[in-house]
């Protein structure tokens, strides 16, 4: 169990702007009035628990949700946001109340995520890839002449959400994570330069290629069907 | 207002789209969009692709198991810390 260890994420916590801290409570804490005065250094295994358990997991959902995209299947998902809660449950009392829990907990995941993924790979991973598949992005440039563009609209509102999150699977993990973190999550591109440990040039990138990308491949999905979308090479 | 070109648009509609641009800057892209029907193709597709990310990803709850294995896991925890040596 992860529970004396330390948390294995660089540069100790979140440092978000009050703004979204207060947004965050806004939106996600209907029933707070006003955060708790929460005195970390003295209070008990206990009261820690049973805020842990108050004030982290209602993100469950949220959380299982983002680590089935990034993991592609359920058990593995399921394992992800087990150890991902022990370290953060472990750490908890490093989190400073009333900053960004949402941002802390999905830093935790993305590390364990990593961890995990670079465990099972057995050899070191430079750049996750990042570098496969460019001639994709140079063809997604080709293809989008003008008077193919409302075709490949019809297709996008057509697309079948199976379609898109298989597309979503094909991509390299860190385009994946910063695709989901901005489209679905909806963190700005500070709150994910520091779940993903990056600067934001590099989630920029990773979100531009990974759209980009992603495009490419449902443009592809529609073309194999022989839905006009402007995507083949015709 | 600068004028600015489709490469200086291309290079930044994702920021644009993110809400990361600063305010100057987005009146400058939407100048240049709102004039240029290649850049207004280009933005509502990249639009409707994050559109339909958000909606593909809805993902369904995580299962009862897991909370199970999760709750379970913090109260073995605290147990642990209760029943550990006094903290100094």
């Amino acid at each position: 169990m992860a529970s004396t260890e330390t948390l294995p994420v660089a540069g100790g916590g979140l440092h978000v702007p009050a703004v979204s801290a207060v947004l965050w409570y806004a939106m996600n804490l209907p029933s707070t009035d006003a955060p708790d005065e929460v005195d970390v250094a003295t209070e008990t295994p206990e009261e820690r628990a049973a805020r842990f358990e108050r004030d982290a997991l209602p993100y469950l959902d949220q959380l299982y949700g983002a680590a089935l995209r990034m993991a592609r299947n359920a058990a593995d998902a399921e394992d992800v946001v087990q150890e991902a809660y022990a370290k953060a449950f472990a750490s908890f009392h490093q989190f400073k109340p009333g900053t960004n829990l949402k941002a802390w907990l999905y830093r935790i995941l993305t590390n364990t995520y990593i961890n995990s993924y670079r465990k099972k790979q057995r050899q070191p991973q430079e750049g996750f890839g990042e570098d496969i598949e460019d001639w994709q992005l140079a063809a997604a440039e080709k293809h989008t002449s003008t008077g193919l563009r409302s075709a490949e609209m019809d297709a996008l509102d057509r697309m079948p959400d199976s379609v898109v999150t298989d597309a979503m699977g094909q991509l390299a993990p860190d385009f994946r994570m910063a695709v989901y973190l901005a489209d679905v999550e909806g963190f700005s591109y500070k709150e994910i330069a520091e779940i993903m440990g990056t600067p934001i040039g590099t989630v920029m990138s990773r979100l531009n290629r990974g759209r980009t990308q992603l495009r490419k491949l449902l443009a592809d999905h529609a073309a194999s069907l022989g839905i006009a979308t402007g995507g083949s090479d015709a | 207002m600068r004028e600015v070109d489709c490469r200086f648009v291309e290079e930044r509609v994702h920021q644009f789209l993110d809400g990361e641009l600063t305010e100057r800057e987005a009146d400058e892209l939407r100048h240049h969009i709102d004039a240029c029907a290649h850049c207004l193709d280009e933005t509502d597709l990249i639009d409707a692709l994050r559109k339909l990310v958000r909606r593909a990803c809805a993902c369904p709850p995580a299962p009862e198991t897991l909370r199970l294995r999760v709750v379970t896991q913090i109260h073995t925890v605290r147990f642990t810390v209760v029943e550990g040596p006094g903290t100094p």
